[in-house]
């Protein structure tokens, strides 16, 4: 006997599309949408075995996008949605029904628990599928990926408590959250953890960036500026500091010395033949050696810091799918404006499935009001590498 | 409890071997020099990181919107 409400199914990309899709979604329509593709990979990487499928949820986020917009259209949409949980562990339906009734040791539900991988809500929505999502991060692989700006996260499934240590993540629904709206809120989840601020809702986060400036409709979105992404920031109690990344910015250990301390960063892109990008940088990938050989451009100066060991950054990009790679690459001359770094994601051209090379513009970060000092340069110099530089391999003026 | 350099189970470990080795051959008064060299590095890099706070109109208005 199945447990009411609930559904339990062998993992496998077939599964995972039928469950994402809705009637105005087909199964066939979710196998070629870039996020549920991305999600599928991202969990066979982290060995799921198992789905179990919560009916008729109930999710703040999307309820407040509902009540924002979709319950004023003309067609019918629904409010509930589902949550697809994932577990590293072969379970079957009168196994699930045992553990929901406390009819098992205390070591089989621990290894139930302990096989979590978290939690995807799907949304009733024509593309915009991916709701709430909070997966668990790869394996740090011996310490070199460090995924800073995660916190513990609670689902009740059918009254079992579990817990998996991740950052909500959101694909974008165009008519209420453009990508720096996205940015925000999953920025937003880590600053309440930190700061004890508000984390609002994607609806609320566009209509304050919008108090200001009020140059189109906030809704339908059709993108924030950055100077709207300070007013959001703002409007949940932090404050916002802007960095326009110029040649010889140290971007990658600026970036560093905030993921360090659990501050997610807000970073626009440029991205050759798409346009202006936000994501939201959740962790970073430190090795014992030099990954850079300088992290300014040519003919530019800098200490060396420990930017320079970063080859990776892990970012919330709403177009793909939560921690996706971000490889740091040179200084790169793009449309006459010479970077200090470039990065290479997820992002590729469609015709000829080359990668398309990201150039980062500005820095958005937050830091509480009261603090009197300057948090990024502090953060910054702290970890400045100090080790002779000889030793670094590179040439110190005066010697 | 005993202390590592008590502990003859510890001094019989190479690392603890290693890092005392090390210890020893660090040149403090050379360190010192170091860093007296580097300082007007580190502080032309506080310079310019206070300038990298000065943000232009047109990086403000810069709309992410994909």
């Amino acid at each position: 006997m199945p447990v009411s409400g609930f559904a339990v199914h062998p993992f496998s990309d077939h599964q995972l599309f039928a469950e994402l899709g809705n009637p105005r979604f087909a199964s066939a329509e979710v196998a070629s949408h870039g996020r549920a593709g991305y999600i599928y990979r991202y969990l066979s990487d982290l060995s799921a075995k198992t789905i179990v499928v919560e009916n008729d949820y109930v999710d703040g986020d999307y309820l407040d996008d509902f009540a924002a917009y979709y319950v004023r259209c003309f067609n019918c949409y629904e409010r509930h949605c589902k949550r697809l949980h994932f577990f590293k562990t072969d379970l079957s339906p009168e196994q699930f029904l045992k553990l929901v009734r406390g009819e098992v040791t205390e070591t089989e539900m621990a290894a139930f628990r302990g096989g979590y991988s978290g939690f995807v809500v799907v949304r009733p929505l024509p593309d915009a599928i991916i709701g709430r999502t909070v997966l668990a991060t790869y394996p740090s692989d011996g310490g070199r990926r460090n995924y800073t700006c995660t916190k513990n996260y609670f689902a009740n499934l059918a009254g079992i408590g579990m817990t998996v240590r991740s950052l909500a993540f959101q694909e974008q629904d165009t008519v209420l959250a453009a990508c720096a709206t996205v940015a925000l809120w999953c920025a937003f989840h880590q600053t309440a953890a930190l700061f004890n601020t508000p984390a609002p809702r994607p609806a609320s986060i566009t209509r304050a960036a919008n108090v200001v400036m009020h140059n189109a409709r906030p809704i339908p979105s059709h993108g924030l500026n950055v100077q709207q992404m300070c007013n959001a920031i703002a409007s949940v109690g932090l404050d916002p500091e802007v960095v326009e990344v110029r040649k010889n910015t140290p971007l990658v250990s600026l970036l560093y010395g905030h993921l360090r301390m659990g501050l997610p960063v807000l970073l626009g892109v440029r991205i050759e033949g798409a346009g202006m990008h936000a994501i939201t940088l959740t962790g970073y990938s430190l090795r014992q050696a030099r990954a850079l050989k300088q992290e300014v451009a040519g003919g530019e100066k800098s200490i060396p810091m420990v930017g320079l060991r970063i080859d990776e950054f892990y970012a919330h990009d709403d177009q793909f799918g939560p921690f996706s790679r971000l490889v740091v690459k040179p200084s790169a001359n793009v449309h006459n404006r010479i970077y200090p770094v470039t990065f290479e994601g997820s992002w590729t051209d469609r015709s000829t499935g080359k990668i398309l090379q990201m150039a980062p513009e500005v820095a958005v970060n937050t830091r509480l009001q009261q603090d009197p000092g300057d948090l990024f340069r502090r953060a910054a110099m702290a970890h400045a590498d100090t080790r002779p530089a000889k030793a670094l391999g590179c040439q110190c003026r005066g010697r | 409890m005993k202390g590592p350099k008590e502990n003859p189970e510890v001094q019989k470990d190479p690392l603890f071997k290693e890092r005392t080795v090390q210890f020893r051959e660090f040149d403090v008064e050379a360190a010192e020099a170091e860093l007296r060299v580097r300082l007007p590095e580190l502080e032309a890099e506080i310079a310019k990181l206070e300038d990298a706070q000065f943000v232009s109109n047109e990086a403000m208005l810069l709309e992410f919107s994909i």
